[in-house]
């Protein structure tokens, strides 16, 4: 049995390579996030509708704002162009992106899609009592005028500014805390899978060293030994690395720290397709 | 005791893989139930504000009011969506509730968008526009609801239908889930422009 072992050896660790190889390019390419691109930035603008002054103002703004305010609102502009069903876009732009606290929901997304003239507040759900379907209509429509003359800035502020006051006004209170992927959580499944799987790598280093410390001594070897002994455990623990190493980029995603005040780490806050549309 | 060493490991490994996908079933079950009950809410939602855009619209409707009168008598006493408790039903018997609810909801509204379009004076009307604003929110969170609901679905049965957990799922009580299918008629937004008000 043995002897088989170490003959097939190198053989396995031919056809294992490539198969592991091709297995962590498969677990990396699925940990790629499907449908809308979350947002990275206070404001995102692709198509450089407004001037980096006007951008840097609105920044400014709405850092103010999630500063100075009570609720701590999440406010974020989004400036696509064309999309198919702005609805659609928001929801799961503000879904993709975990605009707001986890659990507070605190956030706010507008979006201008102007190649198409329309715009749509999408309103989080911590926010829906304070900010209605018809008072972000009411928003809407007021900045109709500036829309229509293309200034953005000033429509965008505008609406920025009547968001601000509607929400100063509110009673809703959150506790600015960090984010989620800044302080690390564990489910419960997740310790029971760690935990059961720290318990088998533990029982497997001993029972490998007793089977290898066994050979050495010139001792017969158990089945399970023979099998430890010839485990190709080089092949297994570099596609762990690569697995672990593919699972860490994806999870480090929108992290920036460069000090940019224009950028934006999710919190987890989601949306419920709250908020409302309009066309200019 | 090196010949309980191995059985130990595998009833250890056992109970693990049994713990584990007990929590992934019960996880993803009520992913499943919680989508359901905002479904739920949202529908019921759009029920209740239904009622009152009949009675601003009542006045300037001609050929569709008495359309309109029975909707409002069919209706009348029944028991609203969200106070059904989703455990007392089952999936299908829940789902075409909501589905019946939302065709109604759906023909109404189509009613309704036949008067306005027929009127001026109500597509001017401050307290229409209002009513119709929410409306079209009410239909966006129903959207976002269902499309949600499918999804959880979706990941529920994807945990009990693929190995390992389809070995122990059934035995645990947890088994395929149908999906909710709205049909276009009941999906159909509100179609009110106002653009020019």
């Amino acid at each position: 049995m043995q002897t088989v072992l170490i003959m097939i050896r190198p053989l396995l660790t031919r056809i294992l390579h490539p198969a592991f190889c091709a297995l962590g390019l498969l677990c990396f390419s699925l940990t790629g996030t499907a449908g809308a691109a979350p947002l990275t930035q206070l404001v995102t603008d692709p198509h450089n509708a407004l001037s980096d002054a006007e951008r840097d103002q609105l920044v400014e703004k709405l850092t103010t704002l999630r500063e100075t305010l009570p609720s701590h609102p999440h406010i974020l502009i989004d400036l696509p162009g064309h999309v198919d069903d702005i609805d659609q876009h928001a929801n799961e732009t503000f879904h993709a992106s975990g605009i707001g606290q986890k659990g507070q929901d605190n956030g706010l997304l507008i979006v201008l899609d102007i190649p198409d003239t329309q715009s749509r507040i999408e309103v989080g759900y911590g926010f829906e009592g304070d900010l209605t379907d018809l008072q972000t209509h009411t928003i809407l429509v007021a900045a109709r005028p500036d829309l229509k003359a293309g200034h953005y800035a000033a429509a965008l502020n505008g609406m920025v500014d009547a968001i601000g006051e509607t929400l100063r006004k509110s009673d809703t209170t959150v506790q600015e805390t960090a984010a989620p992927d800044e302080a690390v959580s564990f489910s419960s499944t997740d310790m029971l899978l760690g935990g059961g799987g720290l318990l088998l790598f533990l029982a497997g280093t001993v029972l490998t060293i007793r089977a290898q410390r066994r050979q050495s001594r010139g001792e017969p070897l158990s089945g399970l030994d023979r099998f430890l002994v010839n485990v190709p455990w080089d092949v297994l623990l570099n596609l762990l690395i690569n697995i672990l190493s593919a699972a860490a980029r994806s999870n480090s995603r929108g992290g920036n720290n460069s000090g940019n005040r224009n950028n934006y780490r999710s919190g987890g806050g989601d949306s419920g397709g709250g908020g409302s549309k309009d066309k200019w | 005791m090196k010949k309980l060493l191995i059985p130990a490991i595998l009833v250890i490994g056992l109970i693990i893989l049994m713990g584990s996908n007990y929590n992934r079933f019960m996880g993803a079950d009520q992913r499943v139930q919680e989508q359901m009950g905002q479904l739920q809410n949202e529908v019921q939602r759009q029920s209740d504000l239904i009622p009152n855009l009949v009675n601003t619209v009542k006045g300037y409707a001609t050929h569709e009011h008495d359309t309109l009168t029975d909707y409002a008598a069919a209706r009348s006493g029944e028991t609203p969506l969200n106070r059904i408790d989703p455990r007392s039903v089952s999936d299908e018997a829940l789902q075409k509730k909501i589905l019946d609810a939302q065709t109604r909801n759906a023909q109404e509204i189509k009613a309704i968008t036949a008067v306005a379009e027929q009127s001026p004076q109500l597509q001017a009307n401050q307290n229409f526009s209002s009513l119709m604003v929410q409306l079209e929110g009410t239909q966006n969170r129903i959207t976002v609801a269902r499309q949600r609901l499918q999804q959880a679905i979706l990941s529920y049965n994807q945990t009990v239908m693929h190995f390992p957990g389809n070995l122990l799922a059934g035995v645990m009580g947890y088994h395929q889930r149908v999906y909710y299918e709205a049909s276009p008629a009941a999906q159909t937004p509100p179609v009110v422009d106002f653009s020019k008000h």
